[in-house]
């Protein structure tokens, strides 16, 4: 028998049909969605084998994890290199450790640092990254993409063992990274890359006015370029429902950000910061 | 009473038919994007796969031109990339794991015969002091770095790929659409085990 109470009250006559009222569709649909939901939930698989993860991307253009560069080598050759990557786009950047990581491969380490990182411009990929490994004497050379023509594998061969070995092996480690990065220069100046003046990351911080304040005021435009279609539409249609329209006060002047003079380091030399560029293992490892 | 009955039941059907055909067509562009960026790796690893059969002929000159150097471990290299360039695979092809297996094998029997000849070249010191041979050499090593490097590259999409399409409810569409699971790089036979240098 029907218990009373709770349920809905039995009007005599009426069939008591399924729940296919609109808060029974929506009941079943909620119920769907969770089920849904519950089903869509992509439980993640054991995790396989993985190498150590790459360190954090640099952010100068030199990072010494070894010490073994004197402060101020380290700022001019980070200057040298920002100063050469606002004249032509390519970025070069050096990383010296003591070790190579546990659980890799100096290649694999390299190429892996300078995909994750984005050595060099998006879509030109011309970005060199120059490893240096103290204890374990060895070092790499990892050119991108875009540089694999005016830096083949053999070229970055002579330059680490002609030009920047033979230095490190008389122990001149900041004489040997500014020789390394001179052969640089002047074999990727073969490739006709030219630069905008900025690094990627004074791009980054000065962004384009026009460009941020687009997406704030395109709304107001399209709503009133709707709303002048409209009382143009009204006015077409009849005198009787034109309400006149005000003209439009538009017209905010786009400002030129001013330029973020301040900087949130505590040192002025210039930061670098990854173009998005990749390299596909093109270089030379070599040791010393 | 019965009508509203019969609407709603058209209503909820027509609903759920939209929200099923939604979620398959969204399912097959994603096997579709997966399976071309698959199909994009693929084009990568022949590329760097055809590098080094390309800096081959120059490294066997090189090499010939060194007095006396041993005639089978070059007859061996030279054989091993003819073979190599005669199995060709295309886009299609790569779905077939028998056929993956043998591109995989043939190139693989390169890169050892390549090895074994770099190798036997530490015998003869006026061809590894050789600028000509030291250029050769260091362009396959980038080469074979970049074999790694692409090959890694590939079986990280396919992985992405094999991945989606056994997916539930993707599983659905993807055997309905013919989206097949696709064979990776393995790593060659014995080669966790370090080559044998003897002289």
């Amino acid at each position: 028998m029907r218990r009373g109470g709770g349920q809905r009250p039995f009007v005599a006559g009426e069939r008591r049909a399924a729940p296919l009222t609109f808060e029974g569709i929506s009941l079943f649909f909620s119920s769907l969605g969770f089920v849904f939901l519950f089903v869509f939930v992509l439980f993640p698989g054991a995790a396989s084998a993985a190498p150590p993860p790459v360190p954090p991307r640099p952010a100068k253009y030199v990072t010494d994890s070894a010490g073994v560069l004197a402060p101020d080598r380290a700022a001019a050759l980070n200057e040298k290199l920002a100063a050469f990557e606002r004249e032509t786009s390519n970025q070069v950047i050096f990383w010296i450790d003591r070790r190579v990581p546990e659980g890799t491969t100096l290649e694999e380490f390299a190429n892996r640092c300078a995909h994750e990182w984005g050595v060099g411009q998006k879509g030109k990929s011309n970005g060199v990254t120059f490893f240096l490994f103290t204890e374990d004497r060895k070092m790499r050379m990892e050119v991108g993409y875009g540089l694999e023509g005016a830096i083949p594998d053999a070229r970055a061969h002579r330059i680490d063992t002609e030009i920047i070995g033979p230095l490190l092996k008389a122990g001149d480690v900041a004489g040997a990274l500014d020789a390394g990065a001179d052969a640089i220069f002047a074999a990727a100046r073969g490739e006709p890359y030219k630069g905008t003046g900025r690094t990627a990351a004074e791009t980054r911080r000065n962004p384009n006015a026009f460009w941020f304040f687009l997406p704030i005021f395109l709304p107001f435009v399209v709503v009133a370029f709707v709303l002048v279609f409209a009382a143009y539409a009204r006015r077409r249609a009849g005198p009787a429902g034109a309400s006149g329209w005000r003209s439009w006060s538009g017209g905010s002047s786009w400002s030129s950000s001013s330029s973020d003079s301040s900087s949130s380091s505590s040192d002025s030399s210039s930061d670098f910061s990854g173009g998005g560029g990749d390299s596909g293992g093109g270089g030379s490892s070599d040791s010393y | 009473m019965g009508k509203s009955v019969a609407l709603g039941c058209i209503v909820l059907i027509l609903v759920g038919v939209l929200v099923i055909g939604g979620m398959a067509a969204g399912a097959y562009n994603r096997l579709n994007a997966a399976d071309q960026a698959v199909s994009g790796g693929w084009a990568q690893v022949e590329n760097v796969y055809q590098r080094r059969a390309d800096l081959i002929p120059n490294l066997v000159e090189t090499v010939k031109g060194a007095a006396n150097f041993e005639k089978e471990t070059l007859t061996q290299v030279i054989q091993a990339r003819a073979s190599a360039t005669q199995v060709k695979l295309d886009a299609n092809s790569i779905k077939d794991p028998a056929a993956f297996a043998k591109f995989q094998q043939a190139q693989d029997g390169l890169g050892s015969a390549l090895g074994r000849l770099l190798v036997s070249v530490e015998k003869y010191p006026e061809l590894k002091a050789n600028q000509n041979y030291r250029d050769l050499q260091a362009q396959l090593e980038g080469t074979e770095n970049r074999i790694a490097v692409e090959r890694g590259r590939f079986n990280d999409v396919t992985q992405a790929y094999n991945t989606l399409r056994r997916s539930f409810p993707t599983v659905i569409v993807a055997n309905f659409a013919g989206f097949k699971e696709r064979p990776y790089f393995k790593a060659a036979e014995g080669s966790d085990k370090p080559p044998a240098v003897k002289f």
